[in-house]
């Protein structure tokens, strides 16, 4: 792999695009194909694809922005082999200006910012990471936004300025697309995601981490037809996220047949049953990870038998929580329980209520017989 | 009003409820029992348990159908018992659905003759007492739809038209409630709060036909029940 990147170290752009002729026909071709079958189109769609790859390859056309996250997502994309990592850093993305991957540093890589943004007015595609806070920091100093600065500019003010100057605002993670772990209760630093923090309406690539296939099939769209592809009404492209994890996976046969894991290392998790009693949320999370799966289709939770935890849905970290019960808890005051043990609770309530009265209208008989017969007294 | 007389002097014979009156009642009542316990099996599946290859054992899809079944029962008669509170030739009973202070305060003196023994007024159709827990079951029962709803529409298709009409009718109760998992959380409580009160309803039905012997519960079987004549 740093064979291939060397190659193209201090290279001028177009004297890369010629070093770029070198990459394996076939490679590159696997490569439209793995993008036409997660986008959904059929096989004549690979020349196309193809060819707007090769034109894109002439045109410097991504920046790629960290906000407050982990690295992550930059951690997902550096894995990738189909495309492989130097095919999409130089000759399918072009990536212009990237914090963590770059060799500048300091004023070079602001300047190199400045630079991908003047070349491209207009035309570049901006790739968010991490959310943006908006809190203020406590103290005397503290300004909207303090919690994070990148070269002397806040999150938002950079966000704001990239985003609002790009042709498309591709978020990728769940930080940028909803705000992640840093946007769950209490939210200190007041996170928020992308399109939140600049009002620029951003297509999202949840999940944590995003899976690459899903964001570079997502640019290709965009290459291939110049607009990004339909999104449903969370912002996340539909071809990754229009079914659920439920709905195509390979443990859903048991699920239907009723066989179920009933807790981690048990004869059915060895089986292979459905993880659906120990807080599986695929049911509710609309993501493609059983057909395309992580880390070049080696695997993802649900087959090394752990549930889906929800990651590509909002605020996951609060709402999918607890990540091992099917429901969340009921918080009453000073206390937590589950909906099973207030709901028996209360048709205790109803049953002992019931007997109560019907005791004392037992011990009290004579009484109603009185009444029986007063009424019959008056006639 | 028709009236029979069996006893000369004590008893009149009423008859409160017709023929669909009655229809109503019990589709809502077995298809409620059915949803009740299918319900409680998708939310927590227990006892039964599919054997063998999962290619010839359907346990959760054939109790999910039951419930989907049972579900659109229940909805429909729903919907036929809201149409006719307000267009019944027979009785309409649409001031169930609007509570006032007299209602409740009815309600609370039907609560006390519970204890006292003392025979309330005659009521032709219901009392105050019981149009409450009417209207906290059906509006529970409405949670339920809603809810239920929400929860059935992610498995079908996003272009089929009942799942546009769906997520045209229901979507709003998913944000008021916010997001998936409370839809579901709302369910289950809903469905333990709607148990609690089938107790209550049944409960009552059966007191007051032991206490004042006015063969209350028999109504929902005959359409009859007695009205002492004074």
């Amino acid at each position: 792999m740093c064979e291939t990147r060397n190659r193209f170290v201090g290279l001028e752009p177009k004297k890369r695009v010629e070093a770029l002729e070198d990459i394996d026909r076939r490679d590159f071709i696997l490569f439209c194909t793995t993008i036409a079958a997660t986008l959904g189109l059929e096989a004549s769609w690979v020349p196309k694809i193809a060819e707007a790859v090769e034109r894109a390859a002439r045109k410097p056309s991504v920046i790629w922005m960290h906000f407050a996250e982990c690295t992550g997502d930059s951690e997902a994309f550096i894995r990738s082999s189909y495309p492989s990592t130097e095919e999409l850093i130089l000759d399918i993305l072009s990536i212009d200006y990237h914090e963590t991957l770059m060799a500048a540093s300091g004023e070079a890589a602001e300047e190199a910012l400045r630079l991908a943004m003047e070349e491209n007015d207009g035309k570049y595609i901006a790739v968010c990471e991490g959310a943006i806070p908006m809190a203020t920091p406590p103290g005397p100093n503290g300004k909207p936004g303090d919690y994070l600065r990148v070269g002397g500019k806040t999150g938002i003010e950079l966000a704001r300025e990239v985003c609002g100057r790009a042709a498309a605002v591709m978020c990728v993670g769940n930080c940028a697309s909803f705000g992640g772990v840093q946007a769950q209760y209490p939210n200190p630093t007041g996170a928020v995601s992308i399109s939140k923090a600049t009002g620029v309406p951003t297509l999202n690539i949840s999940g944590c981490p995003h899976n690459v296939v899903n964001s570079v099939a997502t640019i290709i769209n965009f290459l291939l037809l110049g607009s990004l592809p339909k999104a449903d009404k969370l912002g996340r492209p539909l071809f990754a996220y229009g079914k659920r994890i439920h709905d195509t996976c390979p443990r859903r046969a048991h699920f239907d047949a009723g066989q179920f894991v009933e807790e981690f290392g048990d004869e059915g998790a060895k089986d292979q049953w459905c993880l659906y009693k120990v807080g599986c949320k695929g049911p509710q999370t609309y993501h493609n990870c059983s057909s395309v799966e992580y880390n070049d289709g080696t695997s993802w939770p649900i087959k090394g038998g752990h549930g889906c935890i929800g990651c590509s849905e909002p605020q996951f970290w609060d709402n999918m929580s607890p990540f091992y019960e099917r429901l969340p808890n009921i918080k009453l005051p000073g206390v937590e329980a589950t909906a099973d043990k207030v709901g028996l609770t209360l048709v205790g309530a109803a049953a002992t209520g019931a007997a109560a009265h019907a005791t004392y209208t037992l011990l009290n008989r004579k009484k109603f017989d009185e009444t029986l017969k007063d009424d019959e007294g008056e006639e | 009003m028709t009236q029979k007389l069996i006893s000369p002097q004590k008893k009149v014979l009423v008859y409160t409820r017709n023929f669909t009156n009655r229809l109503i009642h019990w589709l809502t009542f077995f298809s409620v029992i059915t949803l009740l316990i299918t319900g409680y099996y998708i939310g927590e599946p227990t006892a039964v348990y599919g054997k063998g290859e999962p290619y010839k054992t359907f346990v959760m899809a054939d109790i999910r159908l039951i419930h989907f079944y049972a579900a659109m029962v229940l909805d429909i008669t729903l919907l036929v018992w809201l149409y006719l509170a307000f267009m019944s030739l027979h009785n309409k009973y649409w001031k169930l659905l609007f509570p006032s202070i007299n209602t409740v305060k009815g309600a609370w003196e039907i609560f006390k003759c519970y204890f006292t023994f003392k025979k309330p007024r005659f009521y032709e159709h219901f009392d105050p007492l019981d149009g409450l827990i009417f209207l906290v079951l059906i509006v529970l029962m409405a949670l339920q739809l809603l809810t239920g709803f929400q929860l059935f529409v992610v498995a079908l298709p996003d272009n089929y038209w009942f799942a546009k009409l769906i997520h045209l009718s229901t979507d709003w109760i998913s944000s008021l409630l916010g997001g998936s998992q409370n839809v579901r959380l709302v369910h289950r409580i809903v469905e333990w709060i709607l148990i609690a009160g089938v107790i209550v309803h049944v409960y009552l039905q059966i007191a007051k036909t032991v206490i004042w012997q006015d063969g209350h519960i028999g109504q929902m079987v005959g359409g009859y029940k007695y009205r002492d004549v004074k």
